[in-house]
């Protein structure tokens, strides 16, 4: 026992980051946006990752110090993260009404409470609102779940009109709330929406319909709203009007110029759609007419006039729906974005099952999601610049944040970063591609604090170290894809563009018994340290940008150890790398597996729709399979035909996120254009039963070759793991049937395909690809000083891919 | 303006009585039986001091398998609600670690224990024997 008790903030981590890219080459410029918890000045330095686990039994944390002119003392500054989705409509003069009507389909997912049964409050649909000063008018669903009208007059003068009745979850309504100035006459209604199909899980028997439809006729004797400058906003209501912060560039490249955002607040969940804004107070049959068409297409001339905000959200659904402009098809062409990306292609009000693609029936798919948490980009100001030194070698970076110079876990934190090769070119003959899209894919899933089923994938308690505690703390850092958003549905984009904490060295993540994705990947770059080899780093971003080419002037190819989520360009570079004659090692399982779309106009965010295959954290609601930003079918790259062993000859089979096991030599591991790649290891020999994951090289996540699932006809098995445990489980998309006593839904000692096998096999131009199936390979690298039978394979497979000519 | 509630109808079915009976017969059947005799639940609580995070497979022997009724405790106790729960938190890298409970809210801090522990692992038997003895009294058993 100590003397002073604990408080949550005493190992919170106080300062952290990102950067605006994650890639660079000597001569370029990088910036980095730094936050600090209590204003505190810190030490910046630019640092070499070399080996980021601190684990005692191993070689030790590695990093080198490189002198460069961001060495110094900064002044800190704590930086506010704004998070969840809206639509903006920046502030004009008309949208200040004495009369009006608002109406609009909604589909509430947290009309009370969200799913852990936490109270949301108060949430805005639709308003121009105040809320510091309440002023403005807007449509909101109060602290009790009903559908309201709040007119604010001044400070402390709020009327709120409300149905009286609770919107149900999952439910799509048609709403209006209305204001006569001249008459004080004020009508707000919610009346459900039901179809067969329409409201996704939620019900479609809705019974009585008068526990939730609703209606108020009421009287306003204060006059009207009281003017501000507030922007119309769509999810969220305004706190204050300019935040200082812009719209500009990336995703919101359609802008002709930068448009600054409000501090935001009252944030809701749930879905709009046909979302409309008349400036007076509309009869019931004009409301209906309004809410029967995208726009103001049905609307006649007399009403048409009065309409100033018609939202058509399927107006600009093309080949896909990435675009962050909202349409307005009113007279006043009033024009909206989208702020911390809301969910488009989703299924709306009027979805029949009749069409599963957005891109099929874009008018069954006129309603977008909104989620109080998603972020698409912090917008901090930005803390300090590196211009990278001409001559730094290539090699996976970052800056070291000090507090105070204090070196320890809580007042430190990694920006890490890849310095690449001069664009003239470099000598080395291998390339390490950082898996960038799927460190994103894992941003921030704090599964230890949020997910009950986190204890039990790993079999024990999970670890929180100092980043941990400021994530639950803030909140506010954005998910990953692993999560959900308090309504319970899963998140399907992730941005780089915000701290990333589960992205650093010396983290120690929830999924295995130490390391995951980066810090892990820097177990390969320590021993090719060691070793001697000279890597270029590069990553899949660079890859998605640049093409094979990118590959061309490599004679081996490395992808990381979990490089799980690829976008359909990536496949096609590294089959069209091996088809080249490129040498390829795989030193991963379950890689190439989740279709992964980049936004078109941002690299630095990406959407996953995890369907209702696979091994997955959440599933896709109906209708919504197919991804905005692309508009092709999201899920499994297994689905859509390309299941991973065609590209690596291996096909995830299990996981067990605990401790791990060995590998075994099979027959071909003899055969003579294979005994090269064993030179050294004894014929009976265990192979990796120790390492720094899990105290063994064949564990995490597990993959198996399949004739039936495209392993190549030639290829050769070299390895078989045994002895997995009953916490590795058989992957969800081949337990088709759960029964005791069918292997292929059984664990570790039922199931002969929980196994990682080592595959290796030749592809055209005297290509090859080896593969060892399986996360925690690269964790037995540095075992016993990096003298160890891993590491001997490792060497005689780069040497020999190395090598100019065939290969054995 | 309304401030009256809107309570969802007071039936079983909304309240999940089906699931909260069903885990409660399991735990009398299936669990409790291995931990009522003395004797029996200090063999279980040894068992999991001898390896509260697991172990590697070692070569030429099994998996190393958890006893029945240890697997089906442990499961029990991991999916216990989140609100509360405990987790551990690393105070000094490899060399301390406290006990501390989660928020439930998202956006509320992990309270922390004055608990010190040299070890993961001896964090981890601490949290088990803790949950355990929560488990216990909740079915009116001494631990």
């Amino acid at each position: 026992m100590t003397e002073k008790t604990l408080q949550p903030q005493d190992y919170m981590l106080r300062i952290t980051g990102y950067s605006d890219k994650f890639s660079v080459r000597p001569g370029d410029d990088i910036s980095f946006h730094v936050h600090s918890e209590y204003n505190e000045s810190y030490q910046a330095d630019i640092v070499r990752l070399i080996h980021g686990d601190t684990n005692p039994e191993g070689p030790g944390y590695k990093e080198e110090l490189i002198h460069t002119a961001v060495s110094d003392m900064y002044p800190g500054k704590h930086q506010e993260m704004h998070i969840g989705g809206y639509i903006m409509v920046p502030h004009d003069d008309r949208f200040n009404l004495s009369s009006f009507t608002m109406c609009a389909y909604i589909y509430p997912t947290t009309p009370v409470v969200d799913t852990e049964g936490v109270p949301v409050g108060v949430q805005s649909i639709l308003s121009k609102w105040d809320a510091e000063h309440d002023t403005g008018y807007g449509m909101f669903i109060n602290e009790q779940g009903e559908l309201c009208l709040k007119i604010g007059h001044g400070p402390g003068k709020i009327e709120e009109f409300s149905t009286g009745k609770p919107l149900f979850r999952k439910m799509w309504y048609k709403v209006a709330v209305s204001f006569d100035a001249a008459s004080g006459k004020v009508r707000v209604f919610q009346r459900p929406y039901v179809t067969n199909t329409n409201n996704g899980h939620g019900m479609s028997m809705l019974h009585p319909v008068d526990d939730t439809q609703g209606e108020i006729q009421g009287s306003s004797y204060m006059g009207g709203p009281a003017q501000n400058d507030c922007p119309f906003l769509m999810g969220a209501a305004t706190k204050k009007s300019c935040a200082g912060r812009y719209l500009n560039g990336g995703i919101h490249r359609e802008l002709s110029e930068p448009m600054e955002i409000p501090i935001h607040t009252l944030k809701y969940n749930g879905k709009i759609e046909r979302p409309k804004l008349a400036n007076r107070a509309l009869e019931d049959h004009e409301i209906e007419m309004l809410l029967s068409c995208q726009g103001i297409e049905h609307a006649p001339n007399e009403l048409r006039a009065c309409v100033i905000g018609a939202w058509d959200f399927v107006s600009n659904i093309k080949d896909n729906a990435a675009s962050q402009s909202i349409i307005d098809k009113s007279l006043t062409l009033s024009h909206g974005q989208c702020v911390n990306i809301p969910v488009r292609a989703v299924t709306g009000f009027n979805w029949s099952s009749d069409f599963m693609s957005f891109t099929h029936g874009p008018h069954e798919y006129g309603a977008i999601h909104f989620h109080d948490e998603s972020v698409d980009d912090a917008r901090w100001d930005q803390s300090f610049t590196l211009t990278v030194p001409e001559g730094l070698p290539s090699g996976v970076y970052a800056a070291r944040l000090r507090v105070n110079r204090i070196a320890s876990a809580d007042t430190e934190d990694y920006i890490p970063f890849a310095v690449r090769p001069p664009k003239t070119g470099s000598k080395a003959k291998i390339a390490l591609v950082l898996p960038i899209f799927s460190y994103m894919a894992y941003a921030n899933d704090n599964l230890s604090v949020n997910s009950v089923i986190a204890q039990l994938l790993t079999g024990r308690v999970p670890l929180l170290q100092p980043g941990d505690l400021l994530l639950n703390k803030e909140r506010g850092y954005g998910l990953g894809t692993y999560a959900h958003y308090r309504d319970g549905w899963g998140v399907n984009t992730s941005s780089r563009l915000r701290p990333i904490i589960n992205m650093r060295p010396k983290y120690i993540h929830v999924l295995s018994p130490s390391l995951w994705q980066l810090n892990a990947d820097l177990h390969i770059t320590d021993w090719l340290h060691e070793m001697g080899y000279d890597c270029d780093i590069h990553t899949d971003i660079d890859l998605q940008d640049e093409g094979v080419d990118l590959l061309k002037d490599y004679k081996v190819v490395l992808t990381g150890h979990h490089p799980e989520y690829p976008s359909e360009q990536m496949m096609d570079y590294y089959h069209d790398y091996q088809m080249q004659g490129g040498r390829w090692m795989y030193l991963a399982a379950n890689g190439f597996y989740w279709v992964t779309v980049p936004h078109p106009d941002s690299n630095n965010l990406i959407e996953v729709r995890k369907g209702d295959n696979g091994t997955r954290a959440w599933t896709i609601e109906p209708g919504e399979y197919c991804n905005a930003f692309d508009g092709k079918h999201g899920g499994l790259w297994r689905v859509r035909g390309r299941v991973m062993s065609k590209l690596l000859g291996v096909t995830f089979t299990s996981f067990g996120l605990t401790y791990s096991s060995y590998y075994r030599r099979s027959p071909d591991s003899e055969n003579a254009q294979c005994s090269w790649i064993m030179e050294g290891v004894g014929v009976d020999e265990p192979i990796g039963n120790f390492g720094l994951i899990g105290d063994g090289a064949a564990g995490l996540e597990l993959d198996r070759y399949d004739l039936e699932l495209g392993t190549p006809h030639r290829a050769f098995l070299l390895g078989t793991s045994e002895g997995h445990s009953d916490m590795f489980v058989s992957v969800s998309e081949e337990s088709t049937f759960n029964a005791r006593g069918y292997c292929a839904a059984g664990t570790g000692e039922t199931n002969p395909n929980i196994r990682a096998d080592i595959v290796y096999y030749k592809t055209p131009n005297d290509g090859a690809v080896f593969s060892v199936g399986s996360m925690s390979w690269t964790g037995s690298l540095s075992h016993n000083n990096y003298e160890n039978n891993v590491s001997q394979i490792m060497q005689n497979v780069i040497n020999g891919f190395i090598k100019d000519g065939p290969l054995p | 303006m309304y401030k009256k509630r809107n309570e969802p109808p007071n039936t079983a079915l909304q309240n999940n009585h089906g699931f909260i009976a069903v885990d409660d017969y399991d735990t009398r059947m299936y669990i409790l039986p291995h931990l009522v005799n003395k004797e029996d639940r200090e063999t279980i609580i040894a068992e999991h001091l001898s390896a509260p995070v697991g172990q590697a497979t070692q070569p030429g022997a099994p998996a190393p398998l958890q006893s029945n009724a240890l697997a089906r405790l442990l499961d029990k106790l991991r999916m216990m609600p989140q609100t509360g729960k405990h987790t551990i938190i690393e105070t000094k890298p490899w060399q301390e670690y406290t006990i501390g409970f989660l928020p439930g809210a998202r956006g509320s801090p992990v309270q922390l224990s004055d608990e010190r522990y040299a070890t993961r692992a001896a964090a981890e038997h601490a949290i088990f024997l803790k949950r355990l003895s929560t488990l216990l009294e909740q079915y009116g058993i001494e631990m």
